[in-house]
């Protein structure tokens, strides 16, 4: 990738709209769970600033379609929170190709992964998905992060989500076996009685 | 008449009993998995709980969301007077069961 430059850009772009997607889905949501207007714009800078951190470690330097995409999507982004702080933090987005903050390689920051708890989302019970994220988010930045490093925290991380999920699918896994074991055996026996 | 409670919810309960009310989610789990010393699924402490609250031994709020949770609430679960009542029996029967079998169980262990 490091040898081509173009398919590093548009690397970094896609990278850069899928963590706008990321962030308005978050932010529709915020709007449902903090009816107060000022908890929900400091929760959303908290957000901004940590996709800028993300941006400023994941985009290419000086890459002008990353660039032009933020100001596509961010500007009416910003008209649309109409708060000056705000403003000032997408403005500070928008200068993302010139970020310092790039480290060289490596793990680049310390939230945990989303992905994983996209899967927890999809997979847990409806009624307390969020309460279980939080505390499986909640301890590994408390507790797991801060005494294993980053790699052995987003491990855990990965291995945690995965047993929740376990735990939840399978009895439905063993029942499916089950069920498909069965209907084979009645397929055969049927196909062996209809032969005589 | 007092309900049947499993070994899981003696637990929960004992562990409820021991935080105090308004204890989350993630201090129960930490506390069964510290004095069990064995990994607990965060989901089962919570499956249990519903279960729990569905029978009246527990009542439980939502608490509010911080950053440091990804926006997520925290729950909060508390210990009702039935709960402690049917934990108290449960707990009477274990021990009127294993008493004279001190050396026994302790063999075996």
């Amino acid at each position: 990738v490091t040898t081509f430059p173009r398919m590093r850009a548009a690397l970094g772009a896609l990278t850069f709209v899928w963590r706008l997607v990321e962030f308005a889905v978050d932010a529709t949501d915020q709007r449902r769970r903090f009816p107060d207007e000022a908890a929900r714009i400091t929760y959303i800078e908290y957000e901004l600033r940590r996709l800028h951190d993300r941006l400023g470690a994941s985009a290419p330097r000086n890459d002008r379609v990353v660039r032009g995409l933020g100001a596509l999507l961010l500007v009416p982004g910003g008209i649309y929170f109409r708060g000056r702080r705000l403003a000032r933090l997408i403005s500070r987005l928008l200068t993302i190709g010139d970020s310092e903050r790039r480290p060289k390689r490596g793990l680049r920051h310390g939230r945990p992964p989303k992905w994983p708890q996209f899967l927890l989302a999809v997979f847990l019970p409806r009624k307390n998905w969020q309460a279980e994220v939080g505390d499986i988010v909640e301890q590994y930045e408390e507790k797991v992060l801060p005494k294993f490093g980053l790699r052995a925290a987003r491990i855990w991380f990965y291995k945690r989500c995965f047993e929740e999920i376990w735990f939840v699918v399978r009895w439905r896994v063993v029942r499916l076996v089950t069920l498909v074991w069965a209907l084979e055996w009645v397929r055969e026996l049927w196909t062996r009685f209809a032969n005589r | 008449m007092t309900e049947d409670l499993g070994q899981f919810e003696q637990l929960c309960l004992m562990a409820l009993m021991r935080l105090g009310p308004d204890a989350n989610g993630r201090e129960l789990w930490e506390e069964i998995e510290k004095r069990t010393e064995r990994e607990v699924p965060v989901t089962q402490v919570y499956v249990t709980m519903d279960r729990l609250e569905k029978k009246g031994f527990v009542r439980s709020a939502m608490g509010e969301a911080t950053a440091k949770r990804g926006g997520k609430p925290k729950k909060l679960f508390s210990i009702t007077a039935p709960g402690e009542r049917t934990l108290s029996a449960r707990w009477g029967e274990m021990r009127a069961m294993a008493s004279g079998l001190g050396l026994a169980l302790g063999a075996r262990t």
